[in-house]
């Protein structure tokens, strides 16, 4: 009995890992698509409307879903009360709050950081040229996350359960 | 003389002035004897330059113990007056374009920020303004009634065409506000009954709109354009809010007096600033002389700053 229930909870744990890693691969690629249209709604918030940027986070954190949602709040928060030196200041503080939630990898990282830092470009051609090449990119790296996800993500679910039926038959 | 509520400005420099400011200046302000800070007019900076502030007028240097001295005091570096500026314009420089175009931002609470620095050209226009060295903050404050006795002098049955004219600095605009909330709420001691007044606010100095909200206490029944040319502004207004009184900061231009002269025929009131000394001054600009050769403007009114911001030089009646 014992023995049956102590199998039980190998597979149920291997599993588990199994299954938390496919959800990274699936969750990078929503989170990747969640970007870019929040990217995309901070366009026309800076380009169409002119609004200062503490004011066009707070409108696109209202259209946008968890992660990001907090994110830009974070930061809209920051900048209003003008409590840090430059935005990109305020975006690692906005990160490092959120980074157990965000799931992209680092050159997903590296690409919000050259966008954020980009925000502060002085006229309107500089913001177009930002937003176009970040999308641009953007795409690019979905694409990559949409194949690895599904090179990966089945794998590792099987990985897992797999791997915790090899223990237990050796165990046993 | 002009007198201010010194709690008020006490609070207008924690909540709006301070937060633009690095701590290398904000905590001399702060330490200045008596809480002196109230009495400023102007903070100056300079790159490189001692950081001077102006009271009644006077320019003084700010020491980092918050001394006020004859002596050059704290000095801030390019790097910092970069900070101070981004911070300024809400660290969103494409929001502050077209402002930043014509020398001057509106922060919170309508303070004007001058700035000068190396202009980008496009055309023989100005494209835009870089390395921005020279910052100049006007503190805004409100003046309740100071602007009564003028009401009292253009009202008589009807309101006239007024044009204020003084040097900068003599509380022109401060003057303008204060008449806007007197007409707009109307004034019971010499029956002037509350008028629609709408106002051309080109420069976010006379409501001192953020986003859009007005900052500063215009009126009952005031609406306002914010930050629109004055030319454009006139005719919008006159198509679409039926005013009785338009309102405008700092006509000069030809333009500005051939929008004026529609809106002086077209049954509306006018009340206009411009900058100039007396009557001689003010006719050498070519807008102004069309419009007061042609008696658009019924008053004017002089203003100096002899006793303090708002001292009433002279009116002139023009029939």
């Amino acid at each position: 009995m014992l023995k049956i229930l102590g199998s039980f909870l190998i597979i149920l744990s291997t599993s588990g890992m199994g299954f938390l890693y496919a959800f990274g691969y699936k969750e990078r690629v929503r989170q990747l698509r969640e970007l870019q249209y929040s990217i995309n709604a901070l366009s026309s918030e800076i380009l169409y409307s002119s609004n200062p940027l503490w004011i066009a986070f707070l409108n696109v954190a209202n259209k946008c879903s968890s992660p990001f949602k907090e994110l830009f709040l974070n930061m809209s928060e920051s900048l209003k009360q003008k409590s840090i030196e430059t935005i990109s200041e305020s975006f690692e503080i906005a990160l490092k709050q959120q980074r157990d939630n965000i799931y992209l990898e680092n050159e997903d990282l590296e690409l919000l950081r050259t966008f954020i830092n980009g925000l502060s470009s002085n006229d309107c051609e500089g913001h177009k040229k930002n937003f176009n090449i970040t999308q641009k990119k953007l795409e690019g790296l979905e694409k990559i996350a949409e194949e690895n996800r599904n090179k990966n993500e089945r794998l590792y679910k099987y990985l897992g359960v797999l791997s915790g039926l090899l223990i237990v038959i050796l165990l046993v | 003389m002009v007198t201010y509520d010194k709690e008020k400005v006490k609070r207008t420099f924690e909540t709006e002035i301070f937060p633009v400011l690095i701590e290398k200046i904000k905590e001399p302000l702060k330490n200045m004897k008596n809480n002196g800070y109230v009495d400023i007019e102007e903070i100056r900076l300079r790159a490189d330059r001692p950081v001077m502030i102006y009271i009644k007028n006077k320019g003084y240097f700010l020491n980092s113990n918050g001394a006020i001295t004859d002596k050059p005091g704290i000095v801030l570096s390019k790097s910092e007056l970069e900070k101070i500026f981004l911070i300024m314009c809400d660290y969103s420089f494409y929001s502050m374009e077209e402002d930043i175009k014509q020398g001057f931002i509106t922060i919170k609470g309508g303070h004007r920020i001058g700035l000068a620095g190396r202009v980008v050209q496009d055309n023989g226009k100005i494209k835009t303004l870089k390395n921005i060295y020279f910052i100049n903050i006007r503190i805004a404050k409100e003046v309740k009634n100071c602007a009564l006795n003028v009401v009292k002098e253009i009202f008589s049955k009807e309101i006239s065409h007024t044009l204020i004219v003084s040097p900068p600095g003599c509380g022109k605009t401060t003057i303008l506000r204060d008449m806007i909330r007197l007409l707009s709420n109307g004034v019971e001691d010499i029956n002037l009954v509350g008028k629609k007044v709408a106002v051309v606010d080109e420069r976010s100095e006379i409501a001192s709109c953020y986003q859009g909200i007005p900052q500063r206490d215009v009126g009952i029944r005031t609406d306002v354009l914010d930050s629109c040319p004055k030319v454009e502004g006139i005719s919008l207004l006159l198509r679409s809010m039926s005013p009785e009184i338009i309102a405008v900061d700092e006509i000069g231009s030809i333009k500005d007096a051939e929008a004026i002269f529609d809106a002086v025929n077209a049954g509306v009131k006018v009340i206009a600033t411009a900058h100039g000394r007396d009557l001689d001054e003010i006719l050498k600009r070519p807008g102004i002389k069309i419009l007061i050769e042609n008696n658009c403007f019924e008053t004017v009114i002089f203003l100096s700053n002899k006793h303090g911001p708002g001292t009433i030089e002279n009116i002139l009646k023009i029939n």
